[in-house]
């Protein structure tokens, strides 16, 4: 090995870029990870076991005055509250624009890890009902690859990371390798029953990257509940807690945090040379020279990437002779579902414990049947659970018989849909052409926008919630349909999508450029369609496969 | 004159708020940690007695109020009440933390209730007698009353302050300990679960099992 070239620089450290250096470095590469933040300190970072009253807004749903007028999307996120609101993005710092009448919202993480300490961690593997969702409906293309082709990758990262959850034996949703699961509530037990009895469907506790039971090093959950605000005991799935290190472990990861990467450089072939990035502390541009580079910037900060690495062999950015490059974006369509109360358990408590985790109903639209108004489908997230004090404000009146009436706690039913996306070329983003970041690097310009499809889901979400909870027993019901801001699902993907045919999609089955040989991709921008799966167990599967492909180029001669 | 001004009342409820939100997942956590943690994390957040705290938005006169608006919505019954709790001090952190329109917005609510016990008892709400400020307060408590102008300023306040109160309460070591008793345990062996066989659920021993972290 030439000095100071190493033979994979890894663009982003989250949840694929902590795998994808795993993986290369067992298999003998030397390897780089270039992460744009700060390495996080548990001790410092993660808030999971302060009390409200320790904090001195009590944990509220927003960050303090001085940060909220810095995270004015990021607060967005119900995540971004007065205890974890130092695990998102300044805007100010890391601005975007969107077209006139298209909001977008970019939630977004930059420290070691990425993402992978906020997500909510839901983990469910796509079908072919999903691969190959195209040749069923006609609309959009097919993944170039099909789900026994993908499984056998699903097994190999579940069997890593740890996934818990209840086989069922669905074809549209099929089963994991699964840790134990966690239990059904009182209310969901009535809901799963109403469900299977009335409707004939499924109702399964959540599949989470949660461990119920110690796995490679890392001990079981011990249920204090806000996992959103970092796991001291690295019991869920972040790249920190478990992949980084098993890389670092080879002896052949190069961490290099603060490394704010703006585009990638090529030689006179127009193959990858070194990856440009500024350090985020001094600004000093320097650059990373590798073999191949790999990608896993997340969706579209590797787009984002791809567009600015402009040059004579690549006029129009990286990869993108297809022209498919920025396009294609897609966001889970939310905002359907419904609430309510549960008053036949009236006085039986709850025993759960503070279980980090909800129910699923898996998809059950466009299986079976063709749905008239919409194609494709959608699954529900939800919970049934006694209520604290949540329900004090609905309380009416005040004084002693106020505190009494507290007392009485409701329990709480509520479904939300996550519902596919279709894969459309008039949803793109480009880079903007006037602004640019703190670091002086273009920013991203969004056109995206839910369509007609997306619409009538919603309407059906919130109907078949309504329907089920009164199944079940509920009372009280109130429907959302709302959709949602595009962006906010947080499952950005697509943008640089898979396929086999170089004109079309900007990387092959193996998330391989189509143009350059030695660049991969590895995060959501791949996707060809949404399906309405949480992405991350995927992508991380995808990217399993990819590794496999890269190291056996690699072995054979220059990649 | 918009004195009615709802929306920023409810931009501030909504900064802490519970909204028509269910109970936040943090709280159902850490519901359950007990004071063997709280010892080793207590600092001076706004609920330990800190014998010099002196309110930063609020005036001393708005401070008196919120004392005793917010221990007429929880009293002290079998277990401590608002006033207790220090929930004043919340109330003051949040709306320290404001953003400059929702705090003025906010802040002309004391005035109001003032103004309109003058009118109906003759002096300002502290001065007037216990029975005299709950009958204030039932008349503002009741969203009907929303439909007559005069009182929707003060339904939308008295709205803000309950919410402020309930979150200040129940978020408060005396809330969480005293009046919740969710203190009893910090971490647990398994996530709990339905064990009724009438709802479908497996039989086996209700509670979780304590473990050490």
């Amino acid at each position: 090995m030439k000095a100071g070239i190493f033979d994979a620089v890894i663009v982003g450290s989250g949840a694929s870029g902590g795998w994808v250096a795993k993986q290369l470095t067992e298999a003998g590469l030397r390897v780089a990870v270039l992460e744009a933040g700060r390495r996080l300190d548990p001790a410092v970072d993660f808030t999971e076991h302060t009390l409200p009253h320790q904090m001195p807004l009590r944990g509220q749903r927003h960050p303090p005055r001085a940060a909220r007028r810095e995270q004015e999307v990021q607060r967005l996120c119900y995540q971004c509250d007065e205890y974890a609101h130092h695990l998102f993005v300044k805007d100010t710092e890391l601005p975007y624009t969107t077209a006139e009448g298209k909001p977008f919202a970019w939630i977004r993480g930059r420290h070691v890890g990425g993402k992978s300490i906020t997500w909510a961690r839901q983990s469910y593997r796509l079908s072919d009902y999903d691969l190959k969702a195209a040749s069923r409906d006609g609309f959009g293309a097919d993944w170039p690859i099909s789900y026994a082709e993908l499984a056998p990758y699903y097994d190999r990262v579940e069997s890593f990371i740890g996934i818990s959850g209840q086989a069922e034996g669905l074809p549209q949703l099929p089963d994991s390798r699964f840790l134990p699961p966690m239990e059904l509530t009182c209310g969901e037990r009535l809901l799963q029953k109403a469900v299977r009895e009335k409707f004939g469907r499924t109702l399964t506790i959540g599949r989470t990257a949660i461990l119920t039971r110690a796995l490679n090093g890392r001990p079981a959950c011990h249920y204090c509940g806000p996992c959103s605000r970092g796991c001291s005991t690295g019991s869920y799935y972040s790249s920190p807690a478990s992949t980084l290190p098993a890389a670092e472990a080879t002896g052949r990861l190069t961490l290099i945090p603060n490394a704010v990467v703006s585009h990638i450089e090529v030689d006179d072939a127009g193959l990858c040379r070194s990856v440009a990035y500024i350090d985020r502390l001094t600004r000093a541009p320097r650059e990373a020279f590798g073999k191949v580079v790999v990608l896993c910037a997340s969706a579209l900060e590797s787009t984002r990437i791809m567009l600015n690495s402009r040059s004579d062999r690549h006029p129009n950015g990286i990869a993108n002779s297809s022209g498919a490059l920025g396009h294609y974006l897609m966001d889970h369509v939310m905002g359907g579902g419904a609430k309510g109360t549960l008053p036949v358990l009236k006085g039986i408590p709850d025993t759960r414990a503070n279980r980090p985790n909800g129910i699923y109903i898996p998809r059950f639209r466009n299986i079976d049947d063709r749905h008239p108004d919409f194609l494709r489908g959608y699954g529900y997230q939800g919970s049934a659970r006694e209520e604290t004090w949540g329900h004090a404000i609905r309380v009416p009146g005040f004084g002693a018989a106020f505190k009494n009436r507290v007392r009485e706690r409701p329990w709480r039913i509520s479904l939300s849909g996550f519902g596919e996306c279709l894969p459309r070329f008039e949803n793109y983003c480009e880079l903007d052409p006037q602004k640019v970041d703190a670091w002086g690097i273009p920013v991203l310009r969004f056109h995206a926008a839910f369509g007609d499809n997306e619409r009538k889901m919603v309407k059906d979400m919130a109907d078949g919630a309504e329907e089920m909870l009164r199944a079940a027993g509920a009372e009280e019901i109130e429907r959302t349909e709302e959709i949602s801001l595009p962006g906010l699902a947080i499952h950005e993907v697509g943008t640089a999508r898979m396929g086999d045919d170089a004109k079309t999609s900007v990387v092959n089955r193996w998330q391989r450029a189509h143009d350059v040989g030695n660049l991969f991709v590895m995060d959501g921008s791949v996707y060809p369609s949404s399906a309405c799966q949480n992405p991350t167990l995927t992508i991380m599967a995808l990217a399993s496969r990819a590794c496999d492909y890269l190291v056996e180029q690699y072995r054979q001669g220059p990649v | 004159m918009s004195v009615v001004d709802r929306r920023g009342a409810l931009r501030l409820l909504g900064r802490v708020g519970l909204g028509t939100a269910s109970t936040p997942v943090w709280f159902e956590s850490l519901a359950a940690l007990a004071h063997d943690h709280a010892h080793a994390l207590q600092q001076a957040g706004p609920s330990a007695p800190v014998a010099d705290w002196a309110p930063k938005a609020l005036d001393a006169h708005q401070n008196e109020m919120i004392v005793a608006l917010s221990e007429l919505i929880i009293p002290a019954t079998d277990t401590p009440g608002a006033k207790a709790a220090l929930v004043n001090r919340f109330v003051d952190a949040v709306v320290d933390d404001a953003d400059e329109a929702d705090r003025r917005s906010f802040l002309r609510g004391f005035d109001w209730i003032d103004a309109r016990s003058r009118e109906l008892f003759g002096d300002e709400f502290l001065k007037a007698s216990p029975d005299q400020q709950a009958a204030l307060l039932t008349v503002l408590s009741s969203r009907k009353n929303k439909t007559l102008l005069e009182d929707r300023f003060g339904v939308d306040f008295f709205e803000a302050v309950k919410e402020l109160t309930v979150i200040g309460y129940y978020t408060s070591e005396i809330g969480l300990k005293q009046e919740l008793h969710l203190d009893e345990q910090l971490f647990f062996k398994d996530s709990g679960g339905c064990t009724h066989p009438e709802h479908g659920g497996t039989p086996r021993p209700a509670a979780p099992a304590k473990t050490e972290p």
